[in-house]
């Protein structure tokens, strides 16, 4: 498959792009030499990655920023190696260039100082993302079933639609697309809320 | 209704937030491979430790499950009539009922 139709199909939220992603992207880091002893340290999952990343490109839609040049699976990767590299409780607040900025890969790149805490700013988007999805329960548990069988368990939506007893794949689908539309309209009010708050 | 087989699926669930650590609770439903509407799912019910708590009520899908020794059942099928449902509590003697909701874990 092509970058340019694996990024359609991920930036679309479906089944087949996701899927690639766990097996290019986020199971081979997290067994690489380099993630697979601090993520063990630092209590970190290859789920917890793929949720991380999940919450990153969909529901903050980050995905909109990959320009279509150099690799898609490169770019993402970098994403995931911020992911393990930001859960060291050493560098929390840490001014040090090496490594803190989540995108920092190259050297060139790596002099670019850290303007926030990063490891601040991940704890408070994994707590409002918990938020966001204890708003989405309270629209209709269902919904939250669903976003968790597709993202946590990678279960398709033909074995979502046998498990929930949902009336049709297509169904499965509609009602996670609406489930992903609910977490990221939460972040943006809540990002237009700190703004308003800021002036 | 039928989960997928070679497949277990757990959902864990948390209490909300409170100031006293006792009163948190963490409750893990486990679906086994292949279940289906007769199938009974596993409930563990801990408190934050995970030590299991002895003796409680979990409200969960509209049922209202005993809890004894941090173990409670339900089955597929209950849970599949009650999946709508959005109160989740845990009552326990002597203690506030303490509200929860699923999570990521």
């Amino acid at each position: 498959m092509e970058d340019k139709e694996w990024y359609e199909l991920v930036k679309a939220g479906e089944d087949e792009g996701w899927r690639l992603v766990w097996e290019r992207v986020v199971e081979p880091e997290s067994k690489s030499m380099r993630s697979a002893e601090m993520m063990e340290r630092f209590s970190l999952t290859a789920g917890d990655l793929m949720g991380m990343l999940f919450d990153d490109m969909i529901g903050k839609r980050k995905i909109d920023l990959y320009r279509g040049t150099g690799s898609f699976e490169g770019w993402l990767k970098r994403y995931v190696r911020g992911y393990v590299l930001n859960a060291d409780p050493n560098k929390h607040g840490e001014i040090s260039i090496e490594g803190a900025h989540p995108d920092a890969e190259g050297e060139g790149e790596a002099m670019a100082l850290p303007f926030q805490d990063k490891e601040t700013l991940r704890v408070e988007v994994w707590r409002m993302t918990l938020y966001f999805f204890r708003l989405l329960w309270n629209e209709d548990p269902e919904r939250c079933y669903i976003h968790l069988l597709k993202t946590r368990f990678f279960l398709s939506s033909e074995e979502i639609k046998d498990f929930l007893d949902v009336s049709s794949a297509a169904n499965v689908d509609q009602i996670f697309s609406r489930s992903v539309k609910f977490m990221r309209e939460s972040w943006r009010n809540w990002e237009a809320g700190k703004k308003m708050t800021k002036k | 209704m039928k989960t997928p087989d070679g497949k277990t699926i757990t959902f864990t669930f948390h209490s909300h937030p409170t100031k006293d650590m006792k009163a948190r609770w963490i409750a893990k439903v486990t679906f086994p491979p292949g279940s289906t509407a007769d199938t009974v799912l596993p409930i563990s019910v801990t408190d934050e430790e995970g030590s299991p708590i002895e003796s409680a009520t979990f409200e969960f899908a509209g049922m209202s499950l005993k809890v004894r020794d941090g173990k409670a059942s339900m089955t597929f099928g209950e849970f599949i009539a009650g999946k709508h449902s959005v109160p989740i509590w845990l009552h326990r003697d002597g203690m506030k009922p303490v509200p929860g909701v699923l999570t990521f874990a």
